[in-house]
């Protein structure tokens, strides 16, 4: 099971380009996709999703090129899109029977599956009630039930802990944790300890272009002493903003204490701190836009 | 004077984002085509045998009766809409956080359709004087005689119409489909009933359109020229000949008559304000709850305990022969999606519909019952082809296998079965009384509709195109026999020659439309 990207490509008018010259190598395992509002995360999503064609490049899915042939892909595609829409007047099992059966799940599977699924996202007291009267985070719950319908190889969830209230996101990373053996999930989301909870390897996107792609210990392996704490008086915070990256700050009795994401040591009673994955973020990406 | 301010940039930025869509010009392009169909003599005025001698008057009455006409009817449409998308895109949401009152909002949309819909009279107005120049029959312009008329009469208007819009959208079961339908029949019953009151004849300017002023004026102009003057008042095509002209120039514009035209943008504004009264100002809460049958559970679960420990999700692994499409229940799903959300009442009238379908003589059931029956199903017919886009499902749907070939026929059949089954009463009635050309033109009108609901829904993404198409076809045919479009066959044989081809290029046009949504 792979997935193979190959210097792929999206312009949107005006010579804007959403997307460039992205080549990626994925095989199963979660992939963190970190970046930026705007940084190309979803456009790169969508693509993969066959919603959108690519102006540039290649992807396949073992060896089958997705943009020509993209049922080889749908087939076994689970997609939770950032911002998506219900039918008002279906209830849940409606609405997900609707979605298994264009997607080509025989009934008795489907309905064996979509009781499953709505005992997994919580909403089996909810399920005959119609989609239109559902709150945000139960509608989200629909829409991870539908991405997980037909056991896809390939699941892409964009954002998809938006809405959920804390218990929700904890069972929804441990499941994606748990689903994630033998196949590939893609996880774009900006927030961070999610990522970090989950993700086997990390995909560092900022204006459309991929940054690094590493495994979250390697990524971490590399600010090793490069992440500083100590305390500051509070007037001296906003100058310090200016000089250094500053992924954190902690009011105290004494001052600020401050956490700076720097490859110098950038006071002399600056400390060594233990790296984690919001530094690398800020590192990679914040320190070089 | 901070009110004032309020309303501008309400209107401004409303109308600013419309004029930068698309569909903007489409608008503008269609005020244009009706310009110059009107240039080429295909519309125009006619008094019985004779018409007005093409100078600044007659032409500025003429196009201003066209611009009252088609601009009044549809342009409707075309403004409708602005409040929707504002409670769509949430801006409604971040509005109704600001000091920003309800009558300032409406005022804002009100003067933001009328500087729309004022735009669109603008084109129309230059088409006009284009007009003049070319007829050649008179070269002077004389600028007031032209432009008073739209001053006068298309204004007023054109205020009154961007404020039925906002009171429209502001009262709920108005701004849907519904709404639609009842416009387009409110406006063309409303002319013959206004037209026919005796107060007319004293007080012409008081009639909305400016049809009655103009044909007051203009007929005593002709009588003097032309006394056997039939006193019937045209504006179409030219299957009438004409036989003489006069001249005609310009009403007398009196201070009564500009205060009752001017009275209309009055009350027009009176109608934005009552508009106010009915906006709910974004707030879901005060939208009319669905009627949803819940227990006490429902509403009220369990409170579950934090501190327990969080269950481990587990799915059963689906193996390969899960793997099984099947066509008949994708189209059981998409008849669910289309007959579900009508109230019990919309299900007893359509029954009602069939069995008298059934019940009438085979002639009857032709010309009067099976279009009432055709009619009644026209809000779930207009879903089909962009509820995807209206409900904004597209993503989820669109990255399932084959859309194309799945998704697509089962929406065309789905709408194809609900015509049938409205129709299975006279079907019923015309085998029964031998009626095979009945048959036909049933059968090619029940390949027709869904066919135009899925291309117009595919091509437009909106519901409102095929609504005002098939209105406009369902009125002019089988109701008012133009012939072509008796796609019923209440009044012909129902030219399934014609209709069932052209449903075919309609079904092409959809795939199309919607393999290019899917390329994006």
């Amino acid at each position: 099971m792979q997935l193979t990207i190959n210097k792929l490509g999206k312009e949107y008018k005006r010579g804007f380009w959403g997307l460039k010259d992205f080549s990626l190598e994925i095989k199963p395992g979660i992939l963190g996709l970190l970046g930026p509002n705007g940084a190309g995360k979803s456009t790169f999503m969508r693509m993969l999703a066959t919603i959108t064609k690519p102006t540039d490049g290649t992807i396949t899915w073992n060896g089958v090129d997705v943009v020509k042939s993209p049922d080889t892909l749908r087939d076994v595609l689970g997609y939770l899109p950032q911002d998506f829409g219900v039918y008002p007047n279906l209830n849940a099992v409606e609405f997900l029977e609707y979605m298994a059966a264009i997607k080509g799940l025989d009934a008795a599977s489907a309905k064996k599956r979509i009781d499953e699924l709505l005992q997994l996202v919580n909403l089996v007291e909810a399920a005959k009630r119609p989609l239109g009267g559902y709150s945000g985070g139960m509608k989200q719950r629909v829409g991870i039930a539908q991405a997980l319908l037909n056991d896809p190889q390939l699941l892409i969830v964009d954002e998809p802990t938006v809405g959920l209230d804390p218990e929700e996101r904890v069972r929804f990373r441990n499941l994606l944790s748990d689903l994630s053996g033998e196949r590939i999930v893609i996880l774009s989301t900006h927030i961070v300890s999610d990522v970090e909870a989950t993700a086997t390897h990390i995909a560092l996107v900022n204006k459309g272009q991929l940054l690094r792609e590493d495994a979250p210990e390697n990524l971490l392996k590399e600010l090793e002493n490069k992440v500083w704490e100590w305390t500051v008086q509070s007037d001296d915070l906003p100058a310090l903003k200016q000089k250094h990256i500053v992924s954190g700050t902690i009011r105290r009795s004494d001052g600020v204490q401050v956490r700076v994401v720097s490859a110098e040591k950038p006071e002399a009673q600056a400390e060594n701190a233990s790296p984690n994955l919001e530094d690398a973020y800020l590192y990679f990406i914040g320190g070089k836009q | 004077m901070k009110s004032a301010r309020v309303i501008y940039h309400l209107a401004r930025a409303d109308f600013l984002e419309r004029v930068r869509r698309y569909s903007f010009l489409v608008m503008l392009g269609l005020a244009a085509l009706l310009g110059y169909q009107t240039a080429i003599g295909n519309v125009r005025l006619q008094l019985g045998d004779y018409r007005g001698e093409f100078n600044s008057a007659w032409v500025g009455g003429m196009m201003s009766i066209i611009a009252t006409f088609f601009i009044g009817w549809f342009g409707f449409y075309l403004v409708k809409g602005s409040v929707a998308r504002d409670r769509e895109t949430g801006v409604g949401q971040i509005m109704a956080t600001t000091p920003m009152t309800r009558p300032l909002y409406t005022l804002g949309k009100w003067i933001s359709n009328f500087a729309v819909l004022m735009l669109m009279v603008v084109i129309l107005a230059i088409f006009g004087i284009v007009i003049q120049l070319l007829s050649g029959e008179s070269t002077q312009v004389n600028i007031s005689a032209y432009l008073l008329p739209f001053v006068f009469i298309v204004m007023p208007l054109m205020a009154l119409v961007a404020a039925v819009a906002v009171l429209f959208e502001a009262i709920p079961f108005l701004s849907g489909g519904f709404g639609n339908i009842v416009y387009f029949f409110g406006f063309i019953m409303m002319l013959p009933l206004i037209m026919e009151q005796d107060f007319i004849n004293t007080y012409p300017a008081i009639e909305p359109m400016g049809l009655a002023l103009l044909k007051a004026d203009m007929t005593e102009e002709v009588l003097k020229v032309f006394p056997d003057y039939d006193n019937s008042f045209m504006l179409g095509g030219m299957d009438t000949p004409i036989i003489g002209t006069f001249t005609w120039t310009g009403i007398e514009w009196t201070p009564a008559i500009i205060a009752t035209r001017f009275a209309f943008i009055g009350l027009a504004i009176l109608l934005t304000l009552l508009a106010a009264i009915f906006f709910d100002r974004f707030d879901p809460s005060r939208a009319k709850p669905k009627r949803i049958k819940s227990t006490a559970s429902d509403s009220a679960p369990a409170p579950v305990s934090t501190s327990q420990a969080l269950p481990t999700p587990r799915l059963t692994p689906l193996n390969a022969a899960a793997n099984g499409f099947s066509f008949s229940r994708v189209l059981v799903a998409e008849l669910k999606l289309l007959l579900k959300g009508q109230r019990w009442w919309w299900y007893i009238a359509a029954a009602g519909l069939i069995i008298a379908c059934f019940a009438n003589p085979s002639a009857t059931t032709r010309e009067i019952v099976l279009p009432m029956a055709w009619i009644w199903p026209i809000l779930i017919w207009s879903a089909i082809g962009n509820r995807e886009i209206h409900n904004n499902v597209q993503q989820l749907t669109f990255s399932s296998a084959s859309p194309l070939m799945r998704q697509l026929p089962a929406q065309w059949i789905a709408g194809f079965i609900v015509t049938l089954i409205m129709a299975s009463g006279a079907a019923l009635r015309f085998t029964i009384d031998g009626d095979t050309v009945g048959l036909l033109a049933l059968f090619s009108a029940a390949f027709f509709i869904p066919s135009l609901a899925l291309a117009s829904g595919v091509w437009s993404g909106t519901s409102k195109l095929f609504e005002i198409l098939y209105m406009v076809i369902w009125y002019l045919g089988p109701l008012n026999k133009v012939p072509g479009l008796d796609f019923i066959g209440s009044h012909s044989n129902g030219y399934p020659q014609m209709f069932i081809p052209f449903s075919i290029v309609l079904i092409a046009f959809a795939v199309f439309g919607r393999s290019r949504q899917l390329r994006n």
